[in-house]
């Protein structure tokens, strides 16, 4: 199938009328996820001299490092895609070690300011027990904060470890290391448990695309992913500013004209062309998922291939797509291996004829990932509220090796939002761990929810469900065992190319 | 039985306030009554939800408040019921709470009489007040409760499931009525609904069809048209005059949110000053006069204009007009329950708040204001109090569960045909 470019709207590629997205100014990651580089290594770094890290990161944009969503690597020009790319984001205080003043820091988003390893915080995404903060491999204590997240692609391992190398040389005099985590694609689209993952994304305006329209979907508001456009309530989101007088060399962008109180010197907008990215490192318990499939699945009385079928059949309920990423609703018996794998129909479907779930269960991860149209009665409402709360995904499964020739598995999840309340937590908090979400009792998302850890035992197992509309009734399984345990992360902001020309500019702090 | 709304605004004894912070606070974070030196709420039997929040004095700028305690409870059957149950498992606790309160006779402690008495004078009628699920008593909802809990261990007996696995609907209906009527103490028997009135279905009729409206609606507009016109022009250049405020606070106070955001139910008291002026009470209380008008004669089936979570809340103007009060119980998280006010009910909030202070930007009354997401959010939180104690008797049931459980109750005793029984196993 030839790929074809489809804009939406009248070919107008402008967020609001006027405003077209300035792709020279945003960091790639927004727009791809480098498929073709199958390699990734993320750098988290501390900030040991603030003026030598400045420098650093002036020299990155002076030598365009910086991955950016213009020109070669633009997905109409697959043949000129670049050999590496790089991409880099802070956390709140690595910007307060790069300088930034606290009237500036104010104007960021509470969550990012407070940062993932807040307690409230950890409560509602579900950071408890084994997946609580102080047990992190980074990013959980204000000691294992990382300031810096540099993130790397390439072709391969040694391909990476050269690049990697190459500017480790130049930035750890003023930067250290406190944590190195690759993630790869080497097993191609499959994540650990061996579902066909990126397929669904949201499709936003004004970004050319190589899918076909009717894999598309709605077209949502540039605004929801990139900071200084209207967002799906059409309105700017809010976008760190810098007083005028911090600025005195010009380097940024004014703030939206009516954002600012009137008599007030228009403040300069940081926040534009960068985007909020959420990094979470989520070991997956694969041994222990398909242990508990198999078990809640097996009948003694049938035989082994009807066995192996339920278990297949459970899993993919549990999941809302088969293996191969075909669609429950689209064929509830049966993997349908070709329709699994074809980008043109993969997406192409609703749940609107399914309201109790007898195909696609209310409860499994992708039907509460993204609703569609059953958020509430009217599917075109649906549709619509369902669009203030997405995410763009670049996550990357991850192995590492363990004393012992063990294995630890798991997803490097990378979600990109300009409302991390809004749309990643939101999704984290009031669809997958809400054990009353869809009208459902007590049962969380059987994939990414926070469900039962018998490590620690505080409350009863019973109170975890999962379950699936059947004949003549709903087959109910209780006791879920949580599968998705978190490792580390934290919230980070991947600033336009402008804002990080000012967050190298040399200043007195 | 249905269910009322009971708020008290008591003055607190100002040298007193932080001793009452505290001894709420001891209340609060032992609900259940562990220590056994609070109060046992679990013996409430007329109770859905209750709250005790400080109302700091002076927290609003320009005026002067004193601090003042509010109570609010969400309770079955009569008044006076109600308040004898809470003066008898309250006890001696309770007079401690209202002694740090001014104007508390000294023998509340011996005498039902005059404590229900003192409170009675500092009760406040809500200016607009909605319930979930307005019919079903706490003792329903728990029944309903019980009677689900009894179906799902039938259905879940591993020793049971190879032969239910291949029965006809109609049969397993059959087979779990029978087990049922085994259960010890389980009442099987539901009061039937109450017909709708012929008011609320009229108003039904005029909410949910457009020929209606516009039979209704066109006269009325022309008639009311000379005070329309006018009330427009003053609304206009009064929100021309509106002042948004600007962000003061850099975190929220960690209080508010650090009770927020559990599992099942939430809770939420805000509090805001109204904008001065006959004109503004005028239109602030001609909407929440349409809100509980319509709360009471359609919007009473778990639904309020959109919002699905909300097990009661009420709005009270409080210090003869001058602040409006609102506490609801709610299901969800914090932003899922802020998201529906905006993307489902802005044009409600916005009627009602855009006469307070510091709202986001109104156009005539009902325009913008909520639709401005990350404003409105802000706003919201900002005027957010924490509640010292809140209290509700079915914590793990969502409003939609309690729906859900009715619905599985009314057939209980119903021979169910094939369609029907299948259509009744999927509730399960
Ligand atoms: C290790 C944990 C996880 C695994 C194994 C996993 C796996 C998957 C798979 C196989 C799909 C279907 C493929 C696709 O549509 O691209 C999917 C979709 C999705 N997942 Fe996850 N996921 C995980 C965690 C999360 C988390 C933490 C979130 C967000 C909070 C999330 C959000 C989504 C979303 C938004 C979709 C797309 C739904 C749609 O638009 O249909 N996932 N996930």
């Amino acid at each position: 199938m030839a790929a074809q470019i489809v804009t939406s709207g009248a070919q107008t590629a402008a967020a609001v009328p006027g405003e077209a997205l300035e792709f020279e100014d945003i960091q790639g990651l927004v727009f791809f996820g480098h498929g073709h580089l199958k390699y990734s290594r993320y750098v988290f770094l501390r900030v040991k001299d603030g003026a030598g890290a400045r420098a650093w990161l002036r020299t990155l944009v002076e030598r365009k490092e910086v991955t950016t969503a213009s020109g070669k690597q633009h997905p109409g020009h697959g043949e000129a895609r670049g050999e590496h790319a790089l991409q880099v984001a802070f956390t709140a205080s690595g910007l307060e070690h790069l300088g930034v003043s606290p009237e500036v820091m104010i104007t960021f988003l509470q969550e990012f300011r407070e940062g993932m390893r807040d307690r409230r915080r950890a409560r509602i995404l579900g950071d408890t027990g084994g997946s609580a903060p102080e047990k992190w491999q980074f990013g959980g204590t204000d000691e294992t904060v990382p300031h810096v997240a540099l993130v790397l692609f390439g072709r391969d391992d040694a391909d990476l470890d050269v690049f990697h190398a190459s500017h480790r040389e130049r930035y750890q005099d003023a930067l250290e290391e406190v944590f190195i985590q690759d993630a790869d694609m080497r097993q191609g689209d499959k994540e650990p448990f061996g579902f066909r993952d990126g397929i669904s994304f949201p499709y936003i305006k004004g970004v050319p695309t190589t899918r076909t329209s009717d894999a598309l979907g709605l077209p949502i508001d540039a605004g929801e992913f990139i900071l200084g456009y209207h967002n799906a309530y059409g309105q700017y989101p809010f976008s760190p500013r810098v007083p005028r007088g911090e600025d005195p060399r010009d380097l940024l962008p004014e703030v939206p004209r009516g954002q600012t109180a009137p008599g007030e010197p228009r403040p300069k907008d940081l926040g534009r062309n960068g985007t909020y990215l959420v990094i979470r490192k989520l070991r997956q318990d694969v041994k222990g998922f398909w242990k508990f499939v198999e078990e809640s699945s097996r009948d003694p009385d049938r035989s082994a291939e009807e066995n192996e079928a339920n278990k297949e059949l459970l899993a993919a309920k549990l999941m809302g797509r088969w293996k191969s990423g075909a669609p429950l609703v689209l064929c509830p018996m049966k993997d349908d291996p070709k329709l699994g794998g074809d980008a043109t129909s993969n997406n192409h479907f609703e749940f609107g004829d399914d309201p109790y779930g007898t195909k696609c269960p209310l409860s499994s991860h992708v039907r509460r990932a993204n609703p569609r149209d059953t958020l509430v009665e009217d599917p075109e409402e649906s549709t619509k509220l369902v669009s203030r709360h997405l995410i763009i995904r670049r996550g990357r499964p991850y192995h590492d090796k363990l004393a012992g020739g063990e294995e630890e598995q798991g997803l490097m999840f990378v979600a990109l939002n300009t409302n991390i309340g809004r749309q990643f937590e939101f999704i984290q908090q009031t669809w997958m761990n809400n054990p009353k979400f869809n009208d459902l009792y007590d049962s969380k998302d059987p994939i990414a929810g926070d469900n039962y850890d018998p490590q620690y035992p505080e409350d009863d197992p019973k109170d975890y469900t999962a379950v699936v509309p059947g004949f003549p009734v709903r087959q109910r399984i209780s006791g879920v065992p949580r599968f998705v345990h978190m490792r580390g992360g934290d919230y980070f902001f991947m600033p336009g190319i402008k804002a990080l020309r000012y967050l190298g500019a040399e200043r007195a702090r | 039985m249905s269910s009322h709304a009971l708020t008290v605004v008591t003055p607190i004894q100002p040298d007193k306030v932080k001793d009452l912070d505290t001894l709420l606070s001891e209340i609060g974070e032992d609900i259940s009554n562990r220590t056994g030196r609070h109060i046992s709420f679990a013996r409430l039997t007329t109770v859905h939800f209750l709250r005790w929040v400080i109302l700091p004095g002076d927290n609003d700028g320009g005026r002067h408040y004193r601090p003042q305690l509010a109570f609010e409870s969400n309770y079955d059957g009569p008044l006076d019921a109600h308040l004898e149950e809470l003066i008898r498992v309250g006890g001696p606790v309770l007079a401690r709470i209202y002694g740090y309160c001014a104007g508390c006779p000294s023998d509340v402690a011996g005498s039902v009489a005059s404590f229900k008495r003192f409170l009675k004078r500092y009760q406040l009628r809500s200016a607009a007040f909605y319930r979930g699920y307005p019919n079903h008593s706490v003792q329903d909802v728990m029944e309903n409760t019980r009677a689900r809990r009894a179906i799902q261990d039938f259905l879940d007996d591993p020793e049971r499931r190879a032969t239910l696995r291949d029965m006809q609907p109609e049969r397993l209906c059959q087979e779990i009525q029978k087990y049922l009527a085994t259960v010890p103490g389980l009442k099987l028997e539901r009061d039937p609904e109450p017909r709708p009135s012929r008011l609320d279905r009229f108003v039904e009729r005029l909410m949910d069809s457009r020929p209606v409206q516009l039979a209704v609606g066109i006269p009325v507009v022309l008639l009311l048209l000379p005070v329309l016109v006018p009330t427009a022009l003053v609304l206009r250049w009064k929100e021309s005059r509106d002042e948004v405020e600007p962000k003061t606070k850099d975190l929220v106070d960690p209080r508010v949110e650090g009770q927020e955001d559990y599992k099942v139910q939430n809770q939420l008291t805000h509090l805001v000053e109204v904008h001065p002026g006959l004109f503004r009470q005028l239109t602030l209380r001609t909407v929440l006069g349409g809100i509980n008008f319509l709360a009471r004669h359609y919007y009473n089936r778990g639904n309020l204009g959109g919002i699905p979570s909300i097990h009661f809340a009420r709005w009270v103007l409080i210090d003869k007009g001058r602040r409006l009060l609102f506490f609801s119980n709610y299901d969800g998280s914090w932003e899922r329950y802020l998201g529906d006010f905006i993307d489902q009910a802005a044009v409600g909030l916005t009627g009602v708040w855009s006469n307070t202070r510091g709202y986001p930007k109104t156009r005539l009354l009902f325009g913008q204001g909520a639709t401005n997401e990350e404003d409105f959010k802000q706003w919201t939180r900002d005027h957010q109090l924490y509640t010292q104690v809140w209290y509700s008797a079915h914590p793990d049931e969502s409003v939609r569960n309690i729906l859900q459980n009715v619905a599985v109750c009314a057939q209980l005793k119903s021979q169910l045909k094939s369609q029907e029984a299948a259509q009744w196993l999927l509730k399960l």
